[in-house]
């Protein structure tokens, strides 16, 4: 694809050579209005508490999903950007935000790469399976366990079964997008002696790999790789796409 | 809301009744948390953005001073 959106110059015509087109704008027009080097990759930082139908307090550092919706919304849209790299880095959060923004990012057409680095906790797990391929960092690690009975839903009748119920979608979701197989998840997320608190399971860096849940281990370098391979996959089967 | 998270809830909903001292603006056309630092002048702390160019800008780096303008 041609790359067309570099903003055009005023005059000078000798000092157009493309190298030093940065850095002559710098002294010429001042720092605010430097036209910037765009990619053709984005970058989706998945940080903290995803944060869904209510703002949790001010010491918990989050990503909402009305940020993140807009902006997947957005990359899918622009005809400029031909991949997404999600970094997870996530103590995971609201079940609905996580689940509403791992649906968007698996149908989403452009390619999509996540990597796990640090973590990918809970909600952070059907995030990080939701891109078309999925990377962990060797000392990355998800946490796998149930969903708990504590917290804001307690009180209502049905909460059991509701609780179930929500699990069920985290757990479907997980087994349709990775390779991991129901059974295997169940198993991992109510095993016990592995976590102190809880039940369930830490999988660290080539675990995730092991179990199928995440498909290889790695970092920026397989991530932009892989990225860069299924762009010129698309490109190669429709030609420029502009969609 | 169902909160799945391995923190203890205590901990994520703690709330010890602050506001949060940030405020997230739009300067030329990138979202930004800024903390407000006298009238008129505010620092960055975060910026929120997926173009990976953006972060490499000289005046949009974490802790460079940016003019706030007063919310309406």
């Amino acid at each position: 694809m041609q790359d067309k959106h570099e903003p055009t110059l005023p005059p000078k015509p000798r000092k157009q050579t493309q190298g030093v087109k940065k850095i002559d704008t710098i002294k010429e027009f001042g720092q605010t209005d430097v036209p910037t080097v765009k990619t053709n990759i984005h970058c989706l930082p998945i940080i903290g508490q995803i944060e869904g139908h209510l703002i949790l307090p001010p010491q918990n550092k989050t990503t909402k999903y009305e940020h993140i919706i807009p902006q997947l919304v957005a990359i899918e849209q622009n005809p400029e950007i031909e991949g997404l790299l999600i970094i997870l880095n996530t103590v995971g959060g609201d079940v609905e935000a996580g689940l509403a923004i791992a649906e968007i990012i698996v149908s989403m057409t452009k390619p999509t790469v996540s990597l796990v680095l640090g973590g990918g906790h809970s909600i952070g797990v059907p995030i990080a399976v939701s891109a078309r391929y999925s990377f962990i960092a060797e000392t990355a690690t998800m946490t796998i366990h149930p969903i708990r009975l504590s917290g804001l839903v307690i009180g209502v009748p049905q909460t059991y079964e509701y609780m179930d119920k929500m699990q069920d979608r985290v757990i479907r979701f997980v087994e349709k997008h990775s390779r991991i197989s129901e059974a295997k998840f169940r198993e991992l997320m109510f095993q016990t002696g592995e976590l102190a608190r809880d039940i369930g399971t830490v999988l660290v860096g080539r675990d995730a790999v092991e179990v199928g849940l995440i498909d290889d281990v790695g970092g920026i370098n397989k991530a932009i790789k892989k990225l860069q391979e299924f762009i010129n996959e698309e490109k190669n089967k429709k030609g420029d796409y502009l969609h | 809301m169902i909160l799945y998270t391995p923190l203890p809830l205590e901990l994520v909903l703690m709330s010890d009744n602050s506001s949060s001292p940030y405020q997230e603006i739009e300067y030329d056309g990138v979202t930004l948390v800024v903390q407000p630092m006298a009238i008129g002048l505010g620092k960055i702390v975060q910026v929120k953005s997926t173009d990976p160019s953006v972060y490499l800008r000289p005046e949009l780096q974490p802790g460079q001073q940016i003019p706030l303008l007063p919310k309406h």
